[in-house]
């Protein structure tokens, strides 16, 4: 027998971004930023808005205030039985919340990865029902021989483990997730021109000096379209605020090989456990991005 | 005064220049940039603190593009067949070293005077009245019409302007940044009509680091530099000569820049944060109490010693000492990447690799702002700071042969240096710069350990 959670949602990450070195705290460099009034950055992956260290913005005044919301639930919940390959639906794990424990999307500037191929580190999955209770909680090992191993100290395989296959542009799944009219570049580039519009129009209504600073800055930071050099054979790329929001890192697939410390539906702790899941969406103004993926929990005894 | 120059010894000889002044100025704005005040513990309103990240964003930029410059001018210097120039005197210098050009080399915290003085080095000429950089459409566009003539930027017009400076001195005569690209742009074309476009152009252009979509060094995070508000071109031609040259002053002095670009230029930037700072009611201090050039010890070639303050503080020195062995290391692989010495292209972006993003960006700027963070002196108040102390015996290449182990050899000791600092004995682990320092050391043991496998343990990269 088999439990299958497919979970979707936003999630946060609050982390400097190239030229920023990874422990910057507040971004100068690149393009995120803790802004006025917003604690420093936690670095953290951010399943849940009631984890501490959230810090979720204003996307515009009053109706516009559209944009991501965090959270990650389970959308799609189904026992499945091997032996008679059949399907039976698990509505008791619907909306269920699914986090990832104090979990990084580590590259640091290329010390440890190359290339923007985040490596998920350190990875704990948790899953709690709608009420809260904690039914399933499990982490990870780079190595499990050496399950206090260092991320800085794992080998190309072990951080493989922990890294997309690849990233895909103009993702056509992500713009579906988040909502987009389509994956095209003109999309993307609109999607920063509304939320520009948006906050300037929440700029006129907001007093407070502070917070007044803060949407300055974000307001700026949108102003992507202004012309840039573009001497270079092959012409300019999309600016990076707008490209991600179709950007994808897919296929994420940990056998979760680690500490089982919660487990109350009965599953098998003696294999691994299948988590699959892909990345994508990054929204740099509002530090979020999409999740979608699966979690495939080999169960002894149905509970 | 834009001088003339006619032979590729008297380019070459200004590309140094250029090569050594890019440098300079580049060190001198991080300098200031790294001496910002950055939390509201430090004295800041949460306002203030906004205003002061946003002046150092722009202060990163246009230290980014004068690296991208140098960059630019190191490829000018390879394509007519001269070599990378990586040489600078240390801090600080007498506004007479650099002769009529009135370049002060000193490092100097982030203040009014600090930036007025980097307005005056990004200032075209002849300098524009405030409406410069504010006003936009038909307006601006007179001034810019002004700047531009006499037109250099011709054949026609190098000739005229050879004509008119026949006999000028070769020293360093020339009077501003802008003259001496002038000059430079006007030289090249001179030169390629005395010996010919290809016989001037005979350099190894395959050793030309660029970027963009067609770079070859798309795996080594060159494809999109525009992300970074860079471009850096390949030079081949007198064509690719020219458009980097006018790169340059556009994005610095901002003549001949479209109007939509003239706030984004280096003069503009410094000058609107002239005013911003002036306009700052209450007045505060963005910057850490930092002194004026602090060094680790005296260099034979300082010729303002006066002006130079010795970090006496063992702990702090030695965290400076540091820091200026991992900056040189840099200088050295970017030496060897930029050098003719023959390397395949997996070769380059292996140096990439580590000069770029990990050397420049996770251990140079951190160490900096660390060192503004801490005492320089044992008997009197006073931050420390990045001196970019460059010892003349350390910038010589080792043999081609022995080049990666003597690279591993600097790695090693970088890695034991961090590991060791003196400072952990003397501050709480939890102490932010301690937190930070050990995140640093961290990742050079894991820098020094991928450069000893030939980065077969780096995570997979697109």
């Amino acid at each position: 027998m088999w439990l299958y959670l497919s979970f979707e949602g936003y999630f946060q990450m609050r982390m400097a971004t190239d030229p920023d070195p990874s422990d910057e705290p507040r971004g100068v460099s690149g393009y995120t930023f803790a802004l006025a009034g917003e604690p420093d950055f936690d670095n953290l992956v951010h399943l849940q808005p009631d984890e501490e260290g959230v810090c979720e913005r204003h996307f515009g005044y009053g109706k516009n205030d559209n944009g991501p919301r965090v959270g990650v639930s389970v959308t799609q919940a189904n026992w499945f039985d091997d032996e008679k390959l059949v399907y039976r639906q698990a509505p008791e794990y619907l909306g269920a919340r699914v986090s990832f424990v104090k979990a990084q999307l580590t590259e640091r500037n290329g010390i440890v990865i190359r290339n923007d191929l985040f490596a998920i580190d350190p990875l704990r999955v948790q899953v709690r029902k709608k009420r809260g209770a904690l039914v399933i909680d499990r982490e990870d090992f780079l190595d499990p021989k050496n399950p206090g191993l260092p991320i800085t100290q794992a080998t190309s395989e072990m951080l493989e483990r922990r890294q997309p296959q690849g990233l895909t542009d103009s993702s056509v799944e992500v713009a579906k997730a988040t909502g987009l009219p389509d994956a095209s570049n003109d999309s993307c580039i609109n999607n920063r021109r509304i939320r520009q519009r948006n906050l300037e129009e929440l700029l006129k209504h907001t007093r407070n000096p502070v917070e007044r600073a803060a949407l300055e800055t974000r307001i700026s930071q949108l102003n992507i379209l202004r012309r840039w050099w573009d001497l270079s054979q092959g012409g300019k790329p999309i600016d990076r605020r707008a490209h991600q929001l179709t950007l994808q890192a897919y296929g994420w697939a940990v056998d979760i090989n680690g500490t089982v410390h919660v487990n109350k539906i009965g599953a098998d702790e003696n294999v691994n456990w299948t988590l699959s899941f892909w990345m994508g969406g990054w929204d740099g103004d509002a530090l979020c991005a999409y999740i979608s993926g699966y979690l495939s929990i080999p169960v002894t005894s149905e509970t | 005064m834009t001088i003339e120059l006619t032979s590729r010894e008297e380019l070459i000889n200004a590309l140094h220049l250029a090569a050594e002044l890019e440098h300079n100025l580049m060190c001198q704005y991080l300098f200031a940039a790294y001496s910002l005040k950055r939390s509201v513990g430090e004295g800041l309103s949460e306002v203030q603190l906004e205003t002061t990240r946003g002046w150092g964003a722009l202060m990163t930029l246009v230290a980014r593009q004068e690296m991208e410059h140098m960059g630019l001018v190191l490829n000018l210097l390879t394509a007519i067949g001269g070599t990378p120039y990586f040489q600078r005197p240390n801090f600080p210098q007498r506004k007479s070293h650099y002769g009529k050009l009135g370049i002060k080399s000193e490092l100097t915290r982030f203040d009014q005077e600090t930036i007025k003085r980097f307005q005056e080095f990004e200032a075209p000429h002849p300098e524009p009245g405030p409406e410069f950089c504010s006003t936009r459409g038909i307006a601006r566009e007179e001034i810019r019409a002004q700047l531009l003539a006499p037109q250099v930027f011709t054949h026609r017009a190098a000739n005229e302007l050879t004509a008119a400076t026949k006999g000028a001195a070769r020293e360093i005569e020339f009077t501003s940044v802008q003259d001496l690209y002038v000059s430079l742009a006007a030289g090249l074309v001179t030169v390629a009509e005395q010996i010919g476009e290809k016989n001037l152009f005979n350099g190894d252009v395959s050793a030309e680091i660029w970027g963009g979509p067609n770079t070859p060094y798309g795996e080594g995070s060159m494809d999109d530099l525009s992300q970074y508000g860079l471009d850096l071109i390949q030079v081949v031609d007198l064509k690719s000569a020219i458009d980097a040259i006018v790169e340059i002053v556009e994005q610095g002095e901002g003549i001949l820049a479209p109007p939509d670009y003239i706030e984004h230029t280096h003069y503009c930037i410094y000058t609107n944060m002239l005013d911003e700072m002036r306009a700052q009611k209450p007045a505060f201090d963005a910057a850490r109490p930092v002194v004026r050039n602090p060094l680790t010890k005296m260099h034979p070639d300082i010729t303002a010693p006066k002006e130079v303050n010795i970090i006496t503080r063992p702990e702090t020195r030695e965290i400076a000492s540091l820091f200026n062995l991992t900056y040189e290391t840099m200088l050295l692989m970017m030496l060897y990447l930029y050098g003719s010495s023959p390397k395949t292209k997996t070769m380059r972006v292996d140096f990439m690799n580590a000069i770029f993003f990990p050397l420049m960006t996770m251990f140079i700027r951190p160490l900096s702002e660390i060192l503004t963070q801490l005492p320089a002196f044992k008997d009197k108040k006073g931050n420390a700071g990045p001196g970019f102390e460059l010892s003349k015996d350390r910038l010589v290449l080792p043999p081609p042969e022995h080049v990666w182990s003597e690279f591993q050899k600097y790695f090693d000791i970088l890695a034991w240096q961090f590991d060791h600092l003196w400072i952990y004995e003397l501050r709480p682990q939890s102490d932010d710069v301690i937190k930070r320092l050990r995140y640093m050391a961290e990742n050079m043991r894991r820098l020094a350990d991928d450069w000893r496998a030939h980065w077969q343990n780096v995570g997979r990269g697109e």
